[in-house]
């Protein structure tokens, strides 16, 4: 389990300002254990777009892109 | 085939409320909800429709939101292939604006209801819930869920035109004869091709009338200029002072021509129709009062000259323009205005105004400057049109104002074809309302049709003249 950088804190009402300014080049985790790196922030505080690296449920996915719902998101990891 | 109109006095049928040999259109078509909500059907969603310009989208997912009838469409140049594509404006799973801004750049479209996703292609991306163990687990198939895309697209010259009847003419096949007028009226002061770009945001208001008010009668409606903008006429404050201000035919008289109005009763389309009878381009006449302007222009003017030296321009050429292209598009050189119904008794109106795409800044903002003061919302020739089209709705639906008829028969019986003209083209007198009642012939020919194949000019042989 990758380590959860605690100066992103996902949640709550500032939690979602900062999952809108997250920039591009930082890794996330996700609920299923996958790991990508931000390539686009929409900045709608809604969706973000990842490059995956890691995604040990769907292997397929590594080397994708794709949009993700910040439901799905754990953390900003190292 | 025979389609009947509720109405308070019980169903008629549709044929019943004009009447060709007096030339009158009833009050009734112009208020009635029945009539409307078929319009919408009918007309809208077969007809080809204006959404605007390419210069609105210049870079990968540039949008902005447009309309097709009372529906919003949301026009945009994809990130990944830059093509421009039109989509309803209503998401795929519960029908929420997916886009609520007038024009911008986005990487995507998200809804604000369940944050269903699309990218710049209309295809859904994403959705809430979309890989969770208690929601969609994966199984949603966002191939079948994208945007719903219009039947039909063209980008004519620079224009976005579009229509959701698969099953329409081309666009160019729909244009008929005014197909080259269009084309000239996109191209640059220099004679160059979609030479144009437009003013952003365009300028956009409602009136509370009827959308076939001014959409079907302000082009061309010669005798209220007279009356109507008598004191800006007086005023001279046109961009080409006395020349387009007060004495505003002398430039096009500069070629000799003969000046009708003419409509399409097969196509709906009409308004002026300066015949040139002489090839070329007439020497440029000094008007701006802004420092600089005229040396552009008339730079741009001998390219001009030299491109139409041996041609004759097409009708609407020298400035000398104002149609309607069915159902609610007025060309008008580079004044553009755009009628969408909102209601029976509501139209939103918006004003395009089109410049040289690479005229330097003074020129540009001369320009804008003169059509904010002409013909903007609080224009000059704006505010006396919008006090007839105002009063004209309230004043027609009374239970008593709404039995009688329209008068539409300035110039009825006066018209005329010319040989080998296409279709059902008519001249008529240039103080005639020739144009307004090819309106209503293409308009009752739309209404009464179960599909393109009984319309012109799918269907070649039509004859869809009323009068």
């Amino acid at each position: 389990m990758p380590e959860i950088l605690k100066e992103y804190d996902l949640r709550g009402v500032q939690g979602a300002e900062i999952f809108r300014d997250l920039t591009p080049g930082l890794k996330l985790l996700l609920d299923d254990g996958a790991i990508g790196s931000i390539v686009i922030n929409p900045a709608d505080g809604c969706y973000i777009v990842l490059d995956f690296t890691d995604s040990p449920a769907e292997a397929g996915r590594s080397g994708e892109e794709e949009i993700v719902y910040f439901e799905e998101v754990v953390g900003v990891v190292a | 085939m025979d389609l009947s109109v509720r109405t308070s006095k019980g169903d008629k049928f549709l044929r019943s409320f004009i009447d060709s040999e007096k030339g009158t259109v009833n009050r009734e078509l112009y208020i009635n909800q029945d009539v409307f909500e078929q319009e919408m059907e009918q007309i809208y969603r077969r007809c080809w429709l204006f959404l605007g310009h390419e210069s609105q989208l210049r870079n990968p997912g540039d949008f902005f939101v447009s309309r097709m009838g009372t529906e919003e469409v949301l026009v945009v140049r994809d990130r990944k292939d830059q093509k421009i594509r039109a989509f309803l404006n209503s998401c795929r799973h519960r029908g929420e604006k997916v886009c609520r801004y007038d024009q911008g750049n986005s990487l995507i479209f998200t809804c604000p209801f369940h944050a269903w996703t699309y990218d710049t292609s209309g295809r859904l991306v994403g959705a809430a819930g979309q890989n969770s163990p208690q929601g969609y687990a994966g199984d949603l198939k966002k191939e079948d869920w994208g945007l719903t895309e219009v039947a039909q697209f063209t980008n004519y010259y620079g224009t976005l035109w579009a229509t959701w009847d698969k099953d329409a003419p081309s666009f160019e096949d729909y244009l008929g004869p005014f197909a080259e007028s269009v084309r000239y009226m996109c191209e640059g002061s220099d004679g160059v091709d979609n030479g144009l770009e437009v003013f952003t945001p365009f300028q956009k208001w409602r009136v509370p009338t009827n959308w076939k008010v001014p959409a079907f009668t302000s082009s061309r409606d010669p005798e209220h200029g007279a009356m109507t903008h008598r004191s800006v006429n007086a005023a001279a404050i046109g961009p080409m002072r006395e020349l387009q201000g007060g004495d505003r035919s002398r430039k096009r008289q500069l070629i000799e021509n003969i000046t009708y109005v003419c409509g399409d009763h097969n196509l709906g389309h009409g308004g002026a129709w300066t015949k040139y009878l002489a090839p070329g381009i007439a020497e440029y006449v000094d008007g701006w009062y802004e420092d600089g302007v005229d040396d552009y222009f008339r730079e741009m003017h001998v390219k001009k000259m030299e491109k139409y030296k041996d041609r004759i321009v097409p009708p609407q050429g020298h400035d000398a323009g104002h149609f309607c292209v069915f159902p609610n598009f007025i060309m008008d050189a580079w004044r553009w205005r755009i009628w969408h119904p909102h209601e029976v008794g509501v139209v939103e109106r918006w004003s395009l105004f089109g410049v040289d795409k690479d005229a330097p800044k003074h020129v540009k903002d001369a320009v804008r400057h003169y059509v904010m003061r002409y013909n903007g919302p609080s224009g000059a020739t704006e505010s006396d049109d919008m006090e007839n089209w105002n009063y004209v709705y309230p004043a027609s639906r009374g239970a008593v104002a709404r039995e009688w008829d329209y008068n539409f028969a300035n110039g009825l019986g006066h018209g005329f074809q010319e040989d080998g003209a296409p279709g059902a083209l008519v001249f008529n007198g240039n103080r005639s309302e020739e144009a307004h009642r090819a309106r209503f012939s293409r308009w009752l020919a739309f209404m009464e049709a179960e599909s393109w194949d009984d319309l012109y000019p799918i269907k070649s042989d039509a004859n869809h003249r009323l009068w």
